[in-house]
């Protein structure tokens, strides 16, 4: 049906959520107007009236022509588009009646008064239906609290955010990788309301169903599903979804999607079903912050107090923020600079910002691990060309966050290797020049 | 019209006030840029903005960058881009659906054929992530699976003057400041000892294509930005030691009343040079002493120059200049540019390639492990790479044993290593006949925009005002390249 309306139309048709503000706009304002008369303060801006309610009717019957060339265009809900029809019609006409009665010699006040009441109804109505077309219905109320949305005849808020996943192998791929990027990509064109292309996506059985383009997905075959195609064409193709002036897929949410279509489209896996590995394992864990992956930075925290900053400056420190959104601290001694007791003693100031700390070749000794034991959020930690032993290692024992730690040039033995074994978020230790035997590195 | 002189005024305190921060004006200036308010006179006098921290637009996952740039084009096609088909379409024509109207240089426009030349050197795969290397680059081949070959990167020059001050500073036209000099402007120095921006220069055997300072020059930053040259002969940095007969004490006695005079000269007059003077007057009397400690390699071990191999004895090498980057580097030096001239193989190409790769190869592969086992790699980016890449056909008769190839600016590899960058990859892919990219290209600008990304920058974000408008030192242009960040 769609190839036999003209593209002229169509490209009229396309205007409608333009032209649309007008009547909204001017009926309001008549509205107004026409409410307001019975106050001797707006008196000056009646005689307005009349001009406002015949651009609102003339832009009202615009606008109903111009919608239903949209409709023609086709996927939406039908019967939404019949109720919105009808009430920017019936809105046109009665702004038209309005008219008319005001033409007339004797005007009844609360006649009119009821009409522009009614006027505002219907297009308040009206309105609505227009924005669930455009944006789905639940739009309006996605953020609403949870009151209002029971209001509203809404189901309470689906928090996916707060639905842990504790291990990375429970999770389920389509329910807890899938679902969530089709809610934020796709699922403002392709719901109950509003059904482009025939394809409905707010379901896994609606997602399989496919639309009039054929099979969105075939598993297995990412490179045969219509859904993928259109997702990683050129981003100027015509057919490229989502269309323009809509935020594209990332690379890794397309990553997920090939890797969840060519291991079968199914709907209950979950990742260890899948058995995920390698690459798409990682970037799993790091999209959905779990697993290996370090949180304490993200959670956030407030800036360090200024005189902090000065006091640990004045002990031979450099300091920087992590980065302009991250009031985390890195730390690092002066170059050339040694380190005494009581100088490291004043790091335990900014004990939960410090999250790197470069001690390197200044001087420190096993009795100073104590101190540096007691800044917890640590991820990095250069100790590297110091005087340090096994037993100094010996007192690093709540430093459960370190990923990184650097004990080159330093008197460690085999002894510390084994010690730091437990820590579950170390990735990298240095001991290169150390009395560790074996292999280097 | 506002009246200059209280515009004049109002631009000395401003200036003012970001030299003497303490923690260097780069700081500061990336400060006001990333939104925060300009300081006022009012903080200046109680101090109170000195207490802001540097910041980046990111958390940088590089703090130091050592790039080993090797001058003259190196030839993507012998050592790490390989073509099958090259051989056996030897001696035939470059079809003209490959070269699509490429511009030549002057030294191979008025060829009457462009016979293509394959690599005279086998390759082999390397590593568990199966690179390329030709058989050139036996050490790099070692440490295959630490880097991230690029090989589809691409320039818009095809002169070596041109190519290069594109890569360093963003531009073609030279007068722009060059990479080092923006990080230090954004950055600032976390080093008081040493300069954070310098430079080291080799040559291989060939007589190569110079070098210009103006490379590692300023442009319109502050002066106190640009690259210092360190030197293989007795005076490490020029004029850095006290002539004969003036005492450390008297010497130091001269700064301090210098440093008064220039105090209140800026003063009176404003001009932020002089303050760049006074702190440049400053690090040279710090380098007096951090200089021949940097330099000195004495207390390098016997098994440091097996690796780096024993030209790194040799002052002025490129293996000696690859230890003292790794030194440089143990130091927090933010940027050493090293420049390895003589790859531009016009003619003889089998043998100065040869040559050019025994020069380099071991110490560039050496640095990666060295870095790497002390921990340092990890925030340290090594990049490895020339101006260009070089033509598939022969410059000149092709032979048997002889060829040369001409510059190529549509396709050549370069590799990074460290720093946050995916190691054990490959990017890119190039045509049959590497000379265009099909897949993932990589801009010079991209190139530039990543390298800033790692050190926690943002490139469309570090600009500085100058005649009128915004510089960044990637133009308008640049893609940050996320495929190959870790």
């Amino acid at each position: 049906m769609e190839n036999q309306v003209s593209d002229f139309v169509l490209f009229i048709g396309r205007f409608h959520p333009l032209v649309v503000h007008l009547p909204i706009g001017f009926l309001i304002l008549a509205v107004i107007l026409g409410i307001s008369s019975k106050f001797e303060t707006f008196k000056g801006a009646y005689h307005l009236l009349d001009l406002t309610l015949w651009l609102g009717a003339l832009s009202a019957a615009m606008a109903c022509v111009m919608g239903y060339m949209l409709s023609l265009e086709g996927g939406y809900n039908t019967d939404t588009v019949f109720l919105h029809q009808w009430g920017g019609i019936a809105l046109a006409i009665l702004a038209f009646a309005l008219l008319a009665y005001r033409k007339k010699a004797k005007i009844r006040p609360l006649v009119q008064r009821i009409g522009f009441v009614v006027l505002l109804l219907l297009l308040l109505y009206t309105g609505h239906l227009g924005g669930n077309l455009t944006h789905g219905s639940s739009y309006l109320f996605q953020y609403a609290p949870n009151p209002v949305r029971k209001m509203a005849g809404f189901p309470p808020k689906i928090n996916r955010v707060h639905k842990e996943i504790t291990h990375i192998d429970s999770a389920l791929v389509f329910e807890d990788i899938i679902t969530p990027i089709l809610d934020a990509r796709c699922i403002t064109c392709h719901n109950n309301d509003k059904i482009k292309g025939d394809l409905l996506l707010t379901s896994f059985e609606s997602v399989m169903k496919g639309g009039e383009s054929g099979d969105a997905i075939i598993p297995g075959n990412s490179a045969e599903s219509e859904l993928f195609k259109r997702i990683t064409l050129p981003h100027d193709h015509e057919d490229f979804m989502p269309p323009e002036g809509k935020a594209p897929l990332s690379k890794e949410q397309i990553g997920f999607m090939e890797w969840w279509i060519d291991s079968g489209a199914k709907t209950n896996a979950t990742l260890a079903d899948l058995s995920a590995s390698g690459e798409i394992r990682d970037k799993l864990e790091k999209y959905l912050k779990i697993g290996k992956y370090n949180t304490i930075l993200n959670n956030p925290i407030d800036p360090i107090n200024p005189s902090v900053v000065d006091d640990l400056r004045a002990s031979g420190f450099n300091l920087a923020s992590l980065s302009e959104n991250l009031n985390y601290l890195e730390v690092s001694a002066k170059i050339g600079q040694k380190i005494s007791m009581n100088q490291l003693e004043k790091l335990t100031k900014a004990k939960s910002h410090i999250v790197h700390l470069d001690l390197k070749n200044s001087g420190i000794t096993d009795e100073s691990l104590t101190i540096i034991n007691t800044l917890p959020n640590l991820i990095r930690l250069r100790l590297d060309q110091n005087p340090i032993t096994d037993d100094g290692i010996r007192k690093l024992t709540d430093l459960s966050n370190l990923e990184y730690l650097n004990l080159s040039f330093t008197n460690i033995s085999n002894a510390s290797l084994a010690l730091v074994k437990d820590y579950k978020n170390l990735k990298q230790v240095y001991h290169y020049k150390t009395d560790v035997s074996g292999t280097e590195e | 019209m506002k009246n200059p002189y209280s515009e004049h005024l109002h631009m000395m305190n401003r200036r003012h006030f970001l030299s003497k921060t303490s923690l260097g004006i780069g700081g500061m200036a990336l400060g006001s840029l990333l939104g925060c308010s300009a300081p006022s006179k009012e903080e200046t006098l109680t101090g109170s903005a000195t207490k802001s921290l540097p910041v980046t637009h990111f958390a940088p996952k590089a703090k130091r960058v050592i790039y080993l740039f090797q001058s003259g084009g190196p030839s993507q096609i012998e050592l790490f881009d390989y073509k099958p088909l090259l051989k056996k379409m030897r001696g035939q024509n470059l079809p003209e659906s490959v070269r699509q109207g490429q511009r030549l240089t002057g030294m191979t426009s008025g060829q009457s054929s462009f016979p293509l030349a394959p690599s005279l050197f086998s390759f082999k795969q390397h590593g568990q992530s199966g690179a390329w290397v030709s058989d050139l680059m036996p050490h790099t081949a070692k440490v295959a699976d630490e880097l991230c070959f690029i090989k589809s990167m691409h320039t818009e020059a095809i002169n070596h003057d041109p190519a290069i001050t594109f890569f360093q500073t963003g531009s073609q036209q030279a007068g722009r400041p060059s990479i080092g000099s923006w990080l230090s402007y954004g950055l600032g120095s976390m080093n008081e000892n040493l300069p954070m921006f310098s430079v080291l220069l080799s040559r291989g055997s060939q007589r190569p294509q110079p070098i210009y300072s103006r490379l590692w020059g300023n442009g319109f930053l502050a002066s106190q930005h640009q690259g210092v040259q360190f030197r293989s002969g007795k005076d490490r940095v020029l004029y850095l030691q006290n002539p004969e007969g003036v005492s450390a004490a008297s010497r130091r006695q001269v700064l301090d009343v210098l440093a008064q005079m220039n105090d209140m000269r800026l003063d009176d007059f404003g001009d932020p040079e002089i303050r760049s003077r006074i702190s440049q007057y400053e690090m040279a009397y710090k380098m007096q002493t951090s200089v021949p400690e940097v330099t000195d390699l004495s207390s390098e071990p016997d098994e440091i120059f097996e690796l780096y191999g024993e030209d790194a004895r040799k002052p002025g090498t490129y293996a000696a200049n690859c230890l003292l980057a790794r030194r440089m580097a143990e130091r927090d030096v933010k940027f050493v540019q090293l420049y390895h001239m003589g790859w531009d193989q016009h003619t003889d190409l089998p043998r100065n390639i040869t040559l050019q790769c025994k020069d380099t190869d071991r110490a560039s592969a050496a640095l990666v492990t060295d870095l790497k086992r002390r921990g340092l790699l990890d925030d340290t980016l090594v990049i490895w790479g020339g101006e260009f890449g070089r033509t598939n056909f022969s410059q000149g008769t092709l032979t048997d044993t002889n060829y040369g190839r001409d510059h190529h600016p549509r396709c050549f590899t370069i590799w990074m290593a460290g720093g946050g960058i995916k190691p054990g990859i490959t990017y890119g892919e190039t045509d049959d006949f590497s000379y265009n990219i099909t897949r993932n290209p990589v801009h010079v600008h991209d190139f530039q925009a990543t390298l800033l990304h790692q050190m926690g920058i943002d490139h469309e974000r570090l600009t500085f005002k100058h005649q009128g408008r915004r510089y960044r030192l990637t133009d308008v242009h640049g893609h940050v390249v996320k495929d190959i960040l870790a």
